[in-house]
């Protein structure tokens, strides 16, 4: 199921994002916080990339019940999605947001 | 005169800002429930908790309504997106294998009980078999659950009551009453 996903820049924002904390688990809201990305595009994004393999999703684990809250959906890189995220932002030097010259 | 104008601005703002305060989250779970209702049967209960659990982590009004509004236009590209995925993913031999087990079940009860249709059963073991039938379909995919549903049919007046309830269509097998199952 890995695949290539054609990335935009707003693809890049949420992969730079995930890998700065690539085993931490996200939800759709504060990827949309922090990268400025509204649902309607970001939802269909994410669905592209674990589709393609780069992501995984699971709920998290509260009961909604005692939370007074519906659960939240979290995403996390795959070992695949971080490889290939590390790629395509080492690609535009975007990665970790230092120029490649200053390393 | 100048000051009563504002007091009256005031007023009435506050009690429009009220109001949508109000109504707002009402009307973002309305929303949310129209786009659900665009993406394909399998996907609706993720979305709607995913979005809802989004809008609860949402602040202001415009911000919930520009999330519910993104999550409304999204929603038809999102079930292509998915119904994609869906068909590289979809198990053949997963629905080979439940239409094993309801012809198992119907070849049972041909051979247990003087009936060979599941309409003739008694009510009460029709009832068992709907429990299980459903915890097992609940497994399944959409393209699955299509294709399960299809070969029921043959057996089920029910299953075809079904199909045409969850998928909207008229499609519904010619006099099931009068037909026997291949057993």
């Amino acid at each position: 199921m890995n695949e290539d996903v054609r990335l935009t820049e707003r693809g890049l924002r949420v992969l730079r994002f995930m890998i700065e904390e690539p085993r931490a688990s996200r939800s759709g809201a504060e990827i949309a916080k922090t990268t400025k990305i509204g649902s309607g595009t970001l939802y269909p994004l994410l669905a592209r990339l674990e589709a393609a393999g780069w992501f995984t999703s699971e709920w998290e684990d509260v009961d909604p019940h005692e939370a007074g809250r519906p659960r939240r959906r979290l995403y996390r890189l795959t070992g695949v999605g971080q490889r290939r995220a590390r790629e395509a932002l080492s690609g535009l030097q975007l990665g970790t947001g230092v120029p490649s010259w200053a390393t | 005169m100048g000051y009563l104008i504002d007091i009256l601005v005031g007023v009435v703002s506050a009690i429009v800002t009220g109001e949508l305060r109000a109504h707002v989250k009402p009307f973002a779970r309305w929303i949310i429930e129209r786009a659900v209702r665009r993406l394909s049967l399998a996907d609706r209960e993720r979305f709607r908790e995913e979005w809802l659990a989004h809008l609860e982590e949402t602040p202001g009004i415009l911000r919930k309504i520009w999330h519910v509004f993104g999550c409304y236009l999204c929603a038809a590209k999102l079930s292509k997106i998915r119904a994609r995925y869906s068909e590289r993913i979809v198990r053949p031999e997963k629905v080979v294998t439940f239409a094993e087990w309801l012809g198992g079940l119907a070849r049972y009860y041909a051979s247990n009980t003087n009936t060979t249709r599941f309409a003739d059963l008694p009510p009460e073991e029709l009832t068992a078999i709907e429990r299980v039938l459903t915890a097992k379909l609940r497994e399944l995919t959409e393209d699955e659950l299509k294709l399960v549903l299809r070969i029921g049919m043959k057996y089920s007046p029910t299953l075809a009551r079904l199909y045409a309830h969850l998928f909207e269509t008229s499609e519904q097998p010619k006099q099931p009453h009068d037909q026997q199952p291949a057993l």
